[in-house]
């Protein structure tokens, strides 16, 4: 199996603040990876190093095999796409011209778009839910649709390893469904690698393979989800009363709240 | 925080740019000093042939003239020039003082003596366009220090062109009529226009001979309290007239002062060239402003509006202004 | 579908008339030229105008006479400096649009303009030959005022190896207001020479000849090249410095290799011309309402506008109390205002 990415004892400074140390973990081709934790553990952090934004000051960072710091950035941009927690939304600029963007890294000199470029955007657009969206300036869609949009310009970019930083957290159920599952199809289809920052643990556990648990910036857990969402493990990351109960469908864990935490809101609903 | 090799060397700079920006002001006025020293090789000197050998045949020969002006430049005229621009007021003047007035065809807008000028076509004083002076096809365009950037300009478009900067004293006023005079074929009045005038120069300085203390004047250029300072035209016709006045020791041409150092310097006269036809000051304005009352040339009336045209264009008539201040220094000497 | 709906729709859609717009600006730009050119002060029959260009072009020399003079040596370098620095400052304007993430970029921002008005001011009030017709001292100073300017203005801005980019916009402020200080001490200093300095800030193209523009051509000539050369990476550049380096580019390259560029063209420019305002900051404003952000065609389309734009406002300078000659920078504000305000009220009743 080719590990797309892998990091090494990774430790990433901000400053002179150690965000994240300690971090080791591989992704292969075809696999689906999650990364969670509490609100300023380094998840963000971890995904910006791993898109080449931020240099590892010890540890060593491979995107497949070679020391990412020694690939030209043209290189890195065709092979790995990244799409941050906060949707880019530049005044003036229709859907379509974005997405467009992401067939950047395989332009010739003087930026001229071949048929097989307009074919990849529409086909990005439409594995994204945005194809009706094409002619609209991204100024007027809600935070969820231009969550989408930036998805299908990290698509248009046919990488090989796809990392997204949140990229659910604005979307409604239906397309939290259809664009993690997309996700997954790649990923076994076409043999895609995806790091996902995530912050539903559940909604992770359905769709990953192996899910990266972090704490404070060194990681808690690593492995399939169901050995790694454990309660005890949980309530000591989190902070707070869970519970983990398995899926009506599947063997994957569902992590709900305790309402041990919460004696007036015991009292009131009725007992299960 | 670092000093980077960059940052220093930038600094650096700047510091010089500084440095030359600073010194520059020091002697920036330097080229008009030059010009204005009494008695100095003027800045633009004539040659003509030598008269014929035989005394009795006194008809000199006008032609060929050359002239170097203001800018080293030689210039020789085989013949006298029939179409003649002139960017100078002054310049202009003398060109019809000498006779020459029915050789101009253009003249700029501040131009305005003799009446005559208004027959001519009118063009631009500061940054003049070559296009409507190209239009006339002049034989000898004539410039002085504000059209001075222009001038390789109008040389390089085919144009004969000569830059007489504005004469800074009385002696370069003569001069002037005298060059002028030979350049356009009417060397002989030049020559008289400058002897009268010489003449009358002689006569104001006899007048004023026995003078030992002129007295002492405040030159208003403006309600802002700007003077002329001695580097001027007007600064050395003060000098003629042996007045001193309130701006002896500055360096730039048109200082500004402050209330307090002109009357606790108690002028005896005050001239106003912002009143009249050229602003609004007068004796009375002057009066009300708080703390002049004091001064000896308000208590005695010596507050005099002059015509500032007139004092700040050294041209033929600049001898009828010299004596007009002596009768205002001096009201009691003949 | 709704009215609004229907203007909102058709906007991006009518994009594709981007490339009409692109395509009708090189003739309309040849038509000012010529336009500008057959027109001045002096007045010279259409015929005798085409006959002279043609007879230089052909390489035949003049035919002598004024007006042989006046149109070839006098209204055609004249037209051509103007569209040359028109379509700089407007390329450099949009330039610095993109880098700067900034509709109100202009090519001054970054000191420039008052590094270039300090070093003229400088040249012009020392004992240094004043000669405005070839590249003199004044525009030496000049040029090397306005590189010293933005060279300080990066220093300032500068944290480690990046720029910030709203450090960069307040280092530019202060070191403007430094420097615009600086000239007016030094104008202060030197009155008799001081309305010269004055009448230089203004900007004129009355002192243009051949030799202006074959100084001028090669930087200028570069910096068109190279700008449009990066027009998709500026594109990129507009989502973000993270997201645009993910996608491959040398943010921090692209950033100084564009500013460079379009930098030393305004410097050029401004050394022969004086500081021309307005058009840096209008016409790609203006050009991008009409054909939109993307600069693979915002660019062009804004190099031939502004040069179209800075011409015509030269005839109206020269024009509207001829034989005087208003400061052109006086006709593009009085222009350029209305037509931006126009464009903007139509554009805002088209948006929710």
């Amino acid at each position: 199996m080719n590990a797309q990415l892998s990091f090494e004892g990774v430790e990433v400074r901000l400053g002179r603040r150690v965000i994240v140390s300690g971090v080791t973990f591989e992704l292969g081709e075809g696999e689906v990876m999650a990364l969670c934790g509490p609100n300023g553990a380094g998840k963000s952090t971890i995904a910006r190093a791993a898109a080449g934004l931020l240099p590892a000051s010890a540890g060593s960072i491979r995107l497949r095999g070679s020391a990412l710091r020694s690939v030209p950035p043209g290189d890195r941009a065709r092979i790995c796409a990244y799409v941050a927690q906060q949707p880019a939304a530049p005044p003036g600029f229709a859907v379509r011209e974005l997405v467009a963007l992401g067939r950047l890294p395989h332009l010739g000199l003087f930026g001229a778009e071949s048929e097989k470029d307009r074919a990849t955007v529409e086909q990005a657009m439409e594995r994204a839910g945005v194809s009706s969206l094409g002619a609209r300036p991204i100024g007027e869609l809600s935070g969820g649709e231009q969550q989408r949009v930036s998805i299908a310009r990290a698509l248009a970019q046919e990488p090989r390893l796809l990392i997204l930083d949140e990229p659910t957290s604005n979307l409604d159920l239906r397309f939290q469904a259809s664009i993690l599952g997309l996700v997954w199809r790649l990923s076994r289809d076409e043999g895609l690698a995806a790091l996902v920052v995530i912050h539903d643990l559940s909604l992770a556990a359905l769709f990953c393979d192996r899910l990266l648990l972090l704490a404070e910036g060194r990681v808690a857990g690593y492995g399939p989800p169901a050995e790694v969402l454990t309660a005890p493990l949980l309530v000591r990351t989190y902070g707070t009363p869970l519970r983990v109960l398995p899926h009506p469908e599947r063997l994957s864990p569902v992590v709900v709240h305790s309402l041990a935490g919460h004696p007036q809101i015991a009292n009131q609903g009725g007992e299960a | 925080m670092r000093y980077p090799l960059f940052l220093r060397a930038t600094v650096l700079g700047v510091a010089l740019l500084l440095a030359v920006a600073l010194l520059s002001a020091a002697c920036g006025d330097g080229d008009d000093r030059e010009a204005s020293a009494p008695g100095s090789a003027t800045a633009v000197t004539v040659t003509t042939p030598s008269a014929s050998a035989s005394p009795a045949a006194s008809v000199v020969a006008a032609f060929p003239v050359s002239v170097t002006d203001s800018g080293g430049t030689t210039v020789t005229f085989t013949e006298a020039p029939k179409r003649i621009i002139s960017y100078s007021p002054g310049a202009t003047e003398v060109l019809f003082a000498v006779g020459a007035g029915g050789q101009v065809v253009g003249v700029d807008k501040f131009s305005d003596y003799p009446p005559e000028t208004s027959t001519k076509t009118r063009l631009e004083y500061s940054k003049p366009a070559p296009e409507p002076a190209l239009a006339l096809q002049p034989d000898l365009v004539i410039m002085a220090t504000r059209q001075e950037g222009q001038v390789a300009q109008f040389r390089a478009l085919g144009m004969t062109v000569l830059l007489l900067k504005e004469p800074a004293d009385l002696a370069a006023v003569l001069d002037q009529i005298r060059t002028l005079g030979k350049v356009t074929g009417h060397a002989a009045e030049g020559e008289r226009i400058a002897a009268t005038l010489e003449e009358r120069i002689d006569a104001v300085e006899k007048r004023v001979a026995g003078v030992i203390d002129g007295p002492l004047v405040f030159y208003e250029v403006s309600p802002e309290l700007h003077t002329a300072g001695p580097q001027t035209f007007i600064g050395s016709l003060l000098a003629t007239a042996k007045a001193k006045y309130v701006a002896q020791g500055a360096t730039t041409a048109f200082p500004q002062l402050s209330a307090e150092t002109i009357i606790s310097s108690n002028p005896a006269v005050i001239l106003l060239a912002d009143g009249g036809g050229s602003g609004s000051q007068s004796a009375s304005t002057v009066i009300a402003r708080p703390g002049w009352e004091g001064i000896d040339a308000v208590r005695n009336g010596r507050v005099h509006v002059i015509d500032s045209n007139l004092f700040n264009r050294p041209g033929p008539r600049v001898v009828d202004v010299l004596e007009q201040l002596v009768d205002i220094l001096y009201p009691d000497l003949q | 579908m709704s009215v609004r709906a229907r203007l909102v729709f058709a906007r991006p859609a009518a994009r594709p008339a981007a490339h009409l717009v692109l395509a009708a600006g090189i003739p309309v730009l040849v038509a000012a030229v010529i336009i500008a050119t057959s027109v001045g002060a002096v007045s010279i029959p259409q015929t005798t105008v085409a006959a002279t260009i043609l007879r230089h072009l052909a390489g035949q020399g003049g035919a002598g006479g004024p007006a042989d003079t006046i149109v070839w040596d006098v209204r055609l370098p004249r037209v051509l400096l103007a569209g040359m620095v028109g379509g700089t400052l407007a390329l450099s304007g949009a330039t610095y649009q993109s880098v700067f993430r900034n509709p109100l970029a202009d090519p001054y921002l970054i000191g420039v303009a008052s590094g270039a008005g300090l070093g003229a001011a400088i040249a012009i009030v020392s004992p240094l030959p004043l000669d405005y017709y070839g590249f003199g001292y004044v525009a030496l100073f000049a040029f090397v005022g306005a590189l010293a300017a933005v060279a300080l203005t990066y220093e300032l801005a500068r944290s480690g190896r990046t720029v910030p980019t709203a450090n960069h916009v307040l280092a530019g402020v202060a070191v403007s207001a430094a420097a615009t200080a600086a000239t007016t001490l030094v104008m202060m200093l030197n009155e008799a020479r001081a309305f010269v300095v004055f009448s230089w800030l203004y900007g004129d193209f009355t002192t243009s000849s051949w030799e202006k523009l074959r100084l001028a051509s090669p930087y200028v000539g570069v910096s068109w090249v190279v700008l449009l050369l990066c027009t998709h990476r500026l594109n990129a550049l507009q989502l973000g410095d993270d997201e645009a380096a993910t996608l491959g580019i040398r943010v921090e390259r692209l950033k100084i290799v564009t500013v460079v560029v379009a930098s030393l063209a305004t410097a050029v420019c401004v050394a022969l011309s004086g500081l021309i305002g307005f058009v840096g900051l209008i016409v790609p404003h203006a050009c991008r309402l009409l054909v939109g952000p993307d600069n693979r065609v915002l660019f062009p389309v804004t190099l031939l506008f502004g040069a179209t734009f800075l011409i015509l406002a030269d005839l109206g300078a020269r024009m509207v109390l001829a034989p005087q000659e208003l400061p052109v920078g006086i006709i593009t504000a009085a222009a350029g205002s209305p037509f931006f305000l126009i464009l903007l009220r139509r554009q805002r009743r088209g948006l929710p």
